[in-house]
């Protein structure tokens, strides 16, 4: 089971003159649980997006899923690499702070849309996994609710239900509960937790110190585009923690 | 006027159909290429973008009236002859691209890049993206100002009257000018053409409401 998912080496990324991503070293194995925590402008997002190239790295080697891109600064993709991309993206899922379901879908039809226009499964098989999705995170009721007539907690669970029909062998959450009101933050937490426990390999970008607590195997504290402290959660919470990482979770 | 309506009624059925089909045929061929055009402006590919923006700039920087005398009249001396009313679809499909065009790319930017975001994140290719999730939202938005080109269309149908196309217009003038009775006759077409484009916009907005209740 010791199988490593993602092993990034040497990620950098700039825009324009301001640094993101000084050099990140990143490794995660199957079934691992790691936040990402840290500051504002720290690279947090930058640094999830880079891995399935919402943002084209400057440079790093990735290897996500069996997927290798080696970025080397100032020369473009080439045609093998974006379709490891492409490849590499359907092994993984996103779930967005800001949710970005289609709007002009039902909740069902979002959830399907991955199914039936990337992976050309036939509807009638779509659908009924589909449905099985949305029970899992108790939304079968909303099938047919368009996304306008939902809730942020509702969309936000809705949309880990599209993340999870591709059958995604990581997800990444990027700030999944910021968007929300504190009471609709639990709905969705519960929803991360159940995948957590039945051993998805996750990748959160968050300020839910108590998920992280609960749930995290591994916490990751970035700060001015580096890595600055990986540590098993036990550890990271508790006393010999650095005075920056104990001054960070005192404000939180 | 009614009887002078009832005489003229054979003329005016073909005459109402011409214009119909001049300005839908225009409009539906027009907004293929404007969709087109649209999609090279909004390219990675400079030369694309390049080629796009002047498509825009010269077709709708020039009057529709000189690109329809450019092609009936100027490009027979090129050898290049075109039959009245094919000259009429080909210069209002061209000018009706160039407008269009604008009205798409507008929509398609109005779509909210999380949307590229969420599709591409899945693996989704760039033109299935484009066809299942950009498309459908950038069409609703660009509704209202493409209906309004639609009804401009119709309207500019009257140009082709200059190159001998029999349509409403050009069959006002000839009864008109057989009978003397030109302010009837114009007031007629006039009355034609605005009953076509009410309807339309009634189309234009029973359109918009179904397109809106989803998003309520």
């Amino acid at each position: 089971m010791n199988q490593t998912k993602i092993e990034i080496t040497a990620l950098a990324k700039s825009f324009g003159a301001n640094t993101v991503l000084k050099t990140v070293d990143l490794k995660v194995l199957a079934g691992e649980v790691v936040v990402i925590l840290g500051p504002s402008g720290s690279g947090k997002t930058t640094l999830l997006r880079s891995l399935n190239f919402l943002e084209q790295p400057d440079s790093g080697v990735l290897e996500i899923c069996g997927h290798r891109v080696d970025v080397q600064a100032g020369k473009k993709l080439s045609r093998a690499d974006k379709q490891q991309i492409t490849q590499l993206r359907q092994k993984t899922a996103m779930v967005f702070q800001s949710f970005n379901l289609f709007p002009h879908l039902t909740a069902l039809e979002n959830v399907i849309e991955g199914l039936i226009s990337v992976k050309k499964a036939p509807r009638a098989e779509a659908i009924v996994k589909g449905m099985a999705l949305l029970e899992q995170v108790g939304l079968s009721a909303k099938a047919d609710s368009y996304p306008a007539r939902l809730s942020g907690g509702q969309k936000q669970r809705v949309a880990i239900a599209r993340g999870l029909s591709m059958d995604p062998e990581v997800i990444f959450f990027d700030e999944p509960t910021s968007a929300l009101d504190p009471e609709l933050r639990d709905e969705v937490l519960i929803v991360m937790r159940n995948l957590a426990d039945a051993g998805m390999t996750m990748l959160v970008v968050t300020h839910e110190i108590r998920f992280a607590q609960e749930a995290a195997d591994r916490v990751i504290f970035m700060e001015g585009g580096l890595v600055v402290d990986d540590s098993p959660t036990e550890k990271f919470f508790g006393e010999e923690s650095s005075e920056r990482i104990k001054q960070f979770l005192s404000r939180h | 006027m009614l009887e002078l309506f009832l005489r003229s009624l054979p003329l005016l059925q073909t005459a109402v159909l011409v214009t119909l089909g001049l300005g839908l045929g225009s409009f539906i061929l027009g907004s293929g290429l404007g969709l087109c055009v649209a999609l090279m402006r909004n390219s990675d590919v400079r030369v694309l973008r390049i080629i796009a923006f002047m498509y825009v700039s010269v077709f709708r920087g020039t009057p529709l009236l000189v690109q329809i005398l450019l092609i009936y009249f100027g490009l027979p001396y090129y050898g290049i002859v075109f039959s009245p009313i094919t000259s009429a679809l080909l210069a209002l499909t061209l000018f009706a691209a160039a407008y269009l065009s604008e009205n798409f790319r507008a929509g398609i930017n109005a779509v909210d890049p999380g949307q590229w975001e969420a599709s591409l994140a899945m693996g989704m290719s760039y033109w299935t993206c484009l066809k299942r999730i950009i498309l459908p939202q950038a069409f609703r938005i660009s509704l209202p100002p493409v209906g309004s080109r639609l009804i401009g269309l119709i309207k500019d149908t009257s140009l082709a009257s200059t190159v001998t196309v029999v349509e409403m217009t050009r069959v006002a003038e000839q009864v008109g000018a057989a009978t003397f009775r030109y302010m009837e006759m114009f007031l007629m077409i006039g009355l034609i053409y605005w009953l076509i484009n009410q309807i339309l916009t009634l189309i234009q907005t029973y359109l918009e409401g179904r397109m809106m209740r989803r998003y309520r």
